[in-house]
């Protein structure tokens, strides 16, 4: 039952260890805290299944005038998304620095940044995510502008830009669901019972300002304008935080704001819409990327695009299929992100126009980023595709076959990464030098995300056994 | 469930070749030829014993709806298992000999008992399930093993090309499945099968149909195959003509009467005639060995899906069959007289054989077969496809198919037999290992045997079986005759015939369809380019925002003058205003 | 006994602050400076006692002793004992010990006071003294203390000429709700008075327009003054108007309430806008100051119970993010590094200092866990609360706009340079210490706290 605060209170102790302790030891305390964390995680996990539940409620209040108190819920949505923010960052600790520059800062951010995403999907009431969404949003900024490279200063002005506009949309929000719901609470589980009580004028207000918060997080067409320079300019391991994570924080909002406001689910049709256009748009900029990280980040984005598909289509197979694909697309994500970040490492560049040959020299790494790109595209055995066939399965229900147009976009999308992969890293005719030896601990890191794919593709049940 | 066992030695075949260190490498291939044995071992007990039946395995459901993977041994099932099974040893056996640096050894086998496997599983598969995933498990390896050759480049785009394609047929495989299990609450072949038509069904099997025509090349999406030559020898023969690239026509084959019911099959019909049209026309004119062969392998997938557009299983099916053996046959010799002419792909250059008589009668076995010579499986396949023409137009241009296959195939074996007599040498030949010589012996074989399949065939499968008169065997002798007398006049003899213009281009229609994919893809590109300007314009947008509030925030600076006097006006001002708005409360 | 000890310690504590100061006026040395803080102690005690005993009373006509007012006088001891650590280095330090004993008497005045008469000498007392704090320290001085001193009077008599006014109405200028003479109904020159009361208090309180003048003194002043002005100073003034305005004038809330959302909105904008064009960090601060205060008045917008609690922890979070922040930018300033761009690379210079900067940017941006957000919060949901929508969407709207320009000062923070690390003394530290504790705690924490700020305003108002 106190699964959720001990996983918590395991990552806050694993950040001051590594802030407290001498640089050499940032990288294995923060491993072992990380390793900890997942595996009360696959414990809860374990438990869960079984059938019994691990809500957890404080009855310490934080602001007893509004009833806000730490509430943690585990249900279907909240256990496999904390699997999936324990295994990226469990993977991003170990092979996402190398050389542990500004290792001390870059450990407590990342273990920050996986407990405020624990702590986000497991939260009961709308208050606490709030709270988790900007500590996350503010995370991410000095994963960018701190530990970034390239034009990173810039870039980081301007997602914090977009984001804390999000986080001001989503206040709004939040404040309005809750003065306008007769029973005042700020509670998701009350929520969903009574929302329909809000007046229905006020209840598009809300859904459209919680949406464009949402979308702008995940991002989608036509907020994402922040994204490419970000996802590119950040570190490795942030790039793998933020596409992996930090975008999911939106789809999950999304997966909310369908649950909580009736109004929501009458305007599926506009959001199908809204995903169609974002998938193809983020498909088509894919193809004219020559940095490999701009090109992944506009392949999360597509990705991002069909799990909204998801959450529009709303029924069991689309809410499913949407939590796959959060985890699945994240997972595949932070592969590709990992991968990239370990060739820009040893080869000193991430353009596909100097890149060549890669895999004669970094096997591992090339085979790897081939794995992402089967993940990316809905091979079966990867998670991908079960995602990819309960999202379409839900959406074909709900939309006809109109639900279908965004599966198009994978055409694009398995285009220009296949191209980028034969052109840069399968292609030894005139291979590029290695530029740096020393060799990162990118391996396990592979590891741990390819099992966790294959698992998910290969066992589904693991995670739709909870319904 | 018990034809699952099938499945077992290729893929632990695969993991050995995966996990074993590097100093036994040279254990992967004799692992897995042992492992293709075992497999056609199984598939001759499944062939025989195992009743038709299907099972359902369940995989995970949600929602209450089952999710399973149906497999089955039905007899047509069976058949393609056997093909499967008994070319994979031969493959294997000739890829030992084939591959001069042991490393390569790893990799090649790893990934072609994958693909074995997923042949297989297509080969068992009973719903649209199971067949998804070795649908999209051929694409991947396929495109992994046209790429093998890491350090040639051409190998490299040709790889890239072929899973571009491929996989608009996977997206829409997996669009067809979710409509037909919306549709039918099940994706098991045999209950759709006998579905009326209707709207949803339609859809779907239009989606089915193209995909089948990524899969076999077919017009328009025919370009990626002969670029697939670009892969070793033995993938060639194995999945770019024998196995893979049929599987879309034998999904076709079992599907063929619902297709009837939903009129589709004039579609499959026109796209197969012009397939093997560009084929035929395209092989009269190549140069590059295998390609010629590849040009072939257009043709007669194209044949095969005319057969299917003619509503007639038994031509389709020993089309299918008879091609088998004698593709795999032609590139296997294809892969030996490269081999023996050290590596040299242009006919115009190399000689046949290089001395190894064994390499060079098995090539002209093949040659005769395909050609359709009586009483070469070849003829046999030829035969039925042309008694299954319905009316006058398709005999005619049956008719002229043949004719062309005649004349290219001889003249892809008598230019380099012209080019030896005149001394034209490429290098000195080398060794020809005997693991390439024996399976071509055995094919060679196989295609003389599998005449006698004509009597076997329709009873195993349980559909008529066709007569072929008089008239047509004796049809098909006189093209054969004109066909190889014209390449011999030609070629062997060394007459020079010019063409130019409209024929030109007619037998290089192939750079045609090139072209619309290089069109196509600057179309897509211009779009995208759209695109990238669109994105920069939302961003100005934005950015417009926060130019306007730092232009108020300037503006508004300088209200801070410095001046003292003004600060204290500005309290004056404060005072009036706010006066005056509460004169206005009131 | 314990209501002996508060009946007489306070006017004590205050008188023995104020003689301290001109004895030791001539010292050189810091002991001075070290009694007023022992004496501050000795007043935050008295001032929990008195909150926990939950006295109610009226002394000497002029000095009200209640839970609200108790609870206050703890809180300014507290940040006048900052302030007080932060003037360690002064040069002179008689005389600004005796000065700033002048302040404090006068914002302990203004806390507990019960007439309008002590309220308003008490103001005048605080802004004599200040400004002269603002003189002391060189010629550059000379420009913002003047400038402080004219506004202040300005302030000063527009209050009495307010006070005046009220006269039939109140004779007692007791800080209590107004007897109504019936026969005057609504009448005008009560509306004026109230007009002219919010300009006084405004422009202390920085308030737009009346707060112009703020950027130039707070630019101009040396850093523990500004921390001064804008910790304290501008919170009495905040006081003043909840006295004012909650209780003399408690019947007309209803009325002055869209008065004060324009007021609101207005400043507000006014601070956030002009900050993000600046490049000084000191007069950026300022700026953030004065939509802070835009902020705070939100919640007396609002006017209900909620709203005042809201303000109140706003209040209480300002200022001790503003004396961290001063603080900090004073250290600095003492070094030369001034502007945005000298900011550079600070994260990297003294780690401790530059993290905890920018926790207290963070925490006036608004960003959770941190105390700003908290009072932020409240403040935005007590406006939706009392169906001022619109205001809560333009404050929300603002605290957007002002993430960008501590932003900028944190990024350029982030930065990389060659320079050599620094050092501060021990009472920049220690101020911002324990400034960053009561962010992160109470920002983590809340509920003590609100609940303590519930029961005082219940108390009074």
């Amino acid at each position: 039952m106190i699964f959720f605060p001990a996983i918590i209170l395991v990552l806050f102790l694993g950040i001051l260890s590594v802030l407290l302790l001498d640089k050499r030891f940032s990288r294995p305390a923060a491993t072992l805290f990380s390793a900890i964390a997942l595996a009360i995680i696959i414990i809860m996990f374990v438990y869960y299944l079984s059938g019994r539940t691990a809500n957890y409620s404080e009855t310490v209040q934080y602001i007893s005038a509004f009833g806000i108190s730490l509430q943690f819920f585990a249900n279907g949505f909240s256990v496999p998304l904390s699997l999936l923010a324990g295994i990226v960052g469990l993977a991003a600790i170990i092979g996402g620095n190398p050389l542990q520059e500004k290792g001390k800062v870059a450990n407590s951010l990342v273990l920050l940044f996986e407990a405020t995403a624990i702590g986000l999907f497991a939260s009961g009431n709308l208050f606490l995510f709030f709270i988790f969404w900007d500590i996350g949003v503010i995370a991410a900024f000095f994963m960018i502008s701190y530990l970034g490279d390239g034009n990173h200063l810039n870039s980081a002005k301007i997602y914090l830009l977009y984001s804390l506009l999000a986080s001001a949309l989503l206040l709004f929000g939040i404040l309005m669901i809750y003065f306008y719901t007769p029973i005042r609470s700020f509670s998701i589980s009350i929520i969903e019972a009574n929302a329909q009580m809000i007046p229905l004028g006020v209840q598009e207000v809300i859904f459209v300002s919680l949406l464009i918060a949402f979308m702008i997080k995940m991002p989608v067409f036509p907020f994402h304008s922040w994204m490419q320079s970000a996802y590119s300019d950040a570190s490795t391991q942030g790039s793998m935080l933020i596409a992996g994570l930090l975008s999911k924080f939106g789809a999950y909002g999304i997966l909310l704001l369908f649950l909580m406001l009736p109004v929501a689910r009458t305007y599926a049709p506009y959001i199908l819409i809204i995903a169609i256009a974002s998938a193809f748009y983020a498909a088509l900029n894919g193809i004219r990327k020559d940095d490999l990280k701009r090109m992944a980040a506009f392949t999360s984005m597509a990705e991002s695009a069909v799990i909204l598909t998801g959450i529009a289509a709303f029924s069991i197979f689309g809410l499913d299929g949407a939590v796959y694909g959060m985890l699945a697309f994240g997972l595949g994500i932070a592969l590709l992100f990992l991968s990239i970040g370990s060739i820009e490492f040893m080869f000193g560049s991430k353009h596909m126009s100097i890149l060549n040959g890669v895999v004669k020299e970094a096997a591992s790494s090339a085979y790897s980023f081939l794995f992402g790109v089967f993940a990316a595209t809905g091979v079966p055995i990867t998670a991908a595709f079960i995602a990819d066939l309960l999202i379409f399965i839900g959406a074909d229900k709900s939309f006809g076959v109109l639900g279908l147009i965004p599966l198009f976009s994978i055409i694009i999308v398995g285009a220009y990464l296949y191209y980028a992969i034969n052109k840069s890293f399968f292609d030894t005719e005139s291979s590029v030098e290695i530029v740096r030896y020393e060799t990162g601990h990118w391996n396990p890191s592979y590891a741990l995300l390819i099992f966790s794919i294959l698992a998910l593709g290969i066992v589904p049940s693991l995670i739709l056994g909870f319904r | 469930m018990f034809e699952l066992i099938v499945l077992a030695p290729t893929l632990i075949a695969a993991l050995f070749c995966i996990v074993v260190v590097d100093k036994k490498v040279r254990l992967t291939g004799y692992v897995s030829i042992l492992a293709s044995l075992l497999t056609f071992a199984i598939a001759v007990y499944l062939f025989f014993y195992m009743p038709s039946s299907s099972t359902n395995i369940s995989w995970f459901s949600v929602a209450g709806h089952l999710f399973s993977i149906s497999i089955t041994s039905d007899h047509i099932n069976m058949m393609l298992l056997m093909l499967v099974a008994f070319i994979s040893p031969l493959i294997m056996i000739y890829s030992m000999g084939f591959f001069d640096d042991i490393k390569e050894h790893r990799r090649f086998y790893a990934e072609m008992n994958l693909f074995a496997a997923s042949m297989l599983f297509f080969a068992i598969s009973a719903n649209f399930i199971a067949l998804i995933i070795a649908w999209e498990g051929l694409g991947i390896t396929s495109y992994l093993l046209i790429g093998f050759w890491y350090h040639k480049k051409d190998a490299a785009t040709a790889a890239r090309e072929s899973i571009s394609i491929i996989i608009i047929g996977d997206v829409a495989m997996l669009a067809a499945l979710i409509m037909l299990l919306n549709a039918y609450g099940t994706t098991s072949f045999a209950y759709i099968s006998a579905q009326p038509a209707g709207y949803q069904i339609y859809l779907a099997f239009a989606l089915v149909v193209l995909a089948i025509f990524t899969k076999s090349a077919q017009f328009p999406f025919s370009g990626w195959l002969p670029k697939a030559m670009e892969g070793p020898t033995p993938v060639s023969a194995f999945l770019h003509s024998s196995t893979m690239v049929k599987a879309g026509v034998f999904l076709a084959i079992i599907f063929m009467p619902l297709l009837f019911r939903l009129g589709l099959l004039p579609l499959v019909f026109v796209i197969g005639a012009v397939t093997a049209a560009i084929g035929v026309l395209n092989a009269m004119s190549g140069s590059h060995i295998k390609r010629i062969l590849a040009y072939s392998t257009l043709e007669d997938l194209g044949l095969m899906l005319v057969a299917v557009g003619l509503n007639s299983v038994i031509a389709a099916v020993l089309l299918f069959i008879t091609q088998t053996f004698y593709k795999a046959l032609l590139f296997l010799d294809a892969g030996s007289i490269m081999k023996a002419n050290n590596e040299e792909s242009n006919i115009f250059k190399l000689r046949e054989s290089g001395g190894n008589k064994l390499v060079f009668w098995t090539a002209v076995i093949g040659v005769l077969s395909i050609a359709g010579v009586f009483p070469l499986s070849g003829f046999l396949g030829k035969m039925g496809l042309e008694v299954s023409a319905t009316n006058i137009y398709t005999y005619i241009f049956l008719v002229l198919v043949e004719l062309g296959t005649s004349f290219y195939i001889f003249r892809w074996i008598f230019i380099p037999m012209r080019n030896s007599e005149r001394g034209k040498i490429a290098e000195s030949p080398s060794n020809m290992p005997a693991s390439m010589v024996v399976p071509q012996v055995v094919l060679a074989f196989a295609v003389v045997a599998a005449t006698a399949l004509y009597f076997f065939v329709p009873g195993y499968l349980g559909i008529s079986n066709v007569s072929f008169g008089y008239i047509a065997p004796v049809v098909e002798t006189v093209l054969v005759i004109t066909g190889g007398g014209t390449a011999y006049y030609l070629y062997k003899k060394g007459h020079k015939v010019r063409i130019n213009g409209g024929l030109f281009t007619v037998v290089h229609s192939i750079d045609l369809i090139n072209a619309f994919y290089i069109l196509l893809s600057k179309f897509v590109l211009l779009v995208s380019k759209v695109a990238e300007l669109f994105d920069y314009l939302i961003y100005i947008i934005f950015a417009l925002f926060g130019f306007v509030t730092v232009f108020l925030g300037r503006k508004m600076r300088n209200i801070v003058s410095g001046n003292l006097n003004l600060y204290t006006a500005w309290i004056v001002i404060g005072m009036v205003i706010l006066i005056i708005a509460m004169v206005f409360v009131l | 006994m314990i209501h002996s000890i508060v009946e007489y310690g306070i006017p004590l504590i205050i008188l023995a602050m104020v003689t301290g100061g001109f004895a030791f006026l001539r010292r050189r040395d810091r002991g001075p400076m070290a009694l007023t803080g022992l004496f501050l102690i000795i007043a935050f005690g008295i001032g929990l006692l008195a909150f926990h005993s939950g006295y109610d009373f009226v002394e000497f006509g002029i000095l009200r002793i209640d839970g609200f007012s108790s609870m206050l006088l703890s809180f300014f001891a507290i940040a006048l004992l900052l302030v007080l650590m932060l003037a360690k280095d002064e040069e002179e330090p008689g005389l600004f010990n005796m000065l700033f004993c002048l302040a404090a008497s006068g914002v302990f005045f203004v806390v507990l006071s019960y007439s309008l008469l002590s309220l308003m000498m008490a103001i005048e007392l605080i802004s004599a003294a200040t400004a002269l704090m603002v003189l002391n320290g060189g010629k550059k001085r000379i420009e913002p203390a003047v400038k402080l001193f004219v506004i202040s009077t300005v302030a000063i008599s527009v209050f009495v000429f307010a006070v005046v006014m009220i006269m039939p109405y109140d004779l007692s200028f007791a800080i209590a709700p107004l007897q109504m003479n019936t026969g005057l109904v609504g009448s005008s020159l009560i509306m004026l008075a109230a007009v002219l009361f919010v300009v006084a208090l405004a422009v202390e309180a920085g308030l737009f327009p009346f707060n112009i003048w703020m950027a130039d003194v707070y630019q101009g002043a040396q850093g523990h003054v500004t921390a001064l002005l804008s910790g304290v100073n501008k919170k009495v003034a905040f006081i003043a108007i909840l006295y004012v305005f909650f209780v003399v004038f408690a019947g007309y809330t209803k009325v002055l309430s869209p008065l004060f959302e324009l007021i609101a909105i207005l400043t507000m904008f006014f601070g956030n806008l002009v900050a993000m064009v600046q490049k000084d960090v000191k007069r950026m601060l300022a700026y953030s100051s004065i939509s802070q205060a835009g902020y705070i008045l939100i919640g007396i917008a609002v006017g209900t119970t909620l709203g005042l609690d809201a303000s109140l922890f706003q209040i209480i979070a300002h200022t001790f993010m503003t004396i961290g922040a001063f603080g900090i930018v004073m250290w600095l300033g003492s070094r030369g590094i001034n502007t945005v761009d000298d900011y550079k690379g600070l994260f990297q210079r003294n780690g401790f200092m530059g993290v905890a900067f920018a926790i207290l940017l963070l925490s006036m941006a608004g960003v959770p866990p941190l105390m700003g957000f908290v009072g932020k919060f409240l403040l935005f949901s007590s406006a939706i609360g009392s169906g001022l929508v619109a205001l809560a969407v333009i404050g929300i709207i603002n605290s957007f706009i002002s993430i960008y320009y501590y932003g900028k000062v944190i990024v350029s923070m982030a930065d990389r340079t060659e320079k050599g690390s620094l050092h501060p003394s021990i009472g920049v530290i220690a101020v911002t210490l324990i400034c960053l504790l009561v962010v992160l705690v109470v920002g983590l924490y809340p509920q003590p706290l609100i609940s303590i700020l519930s029961k005082s305003v219940l108390s009074v108002f």
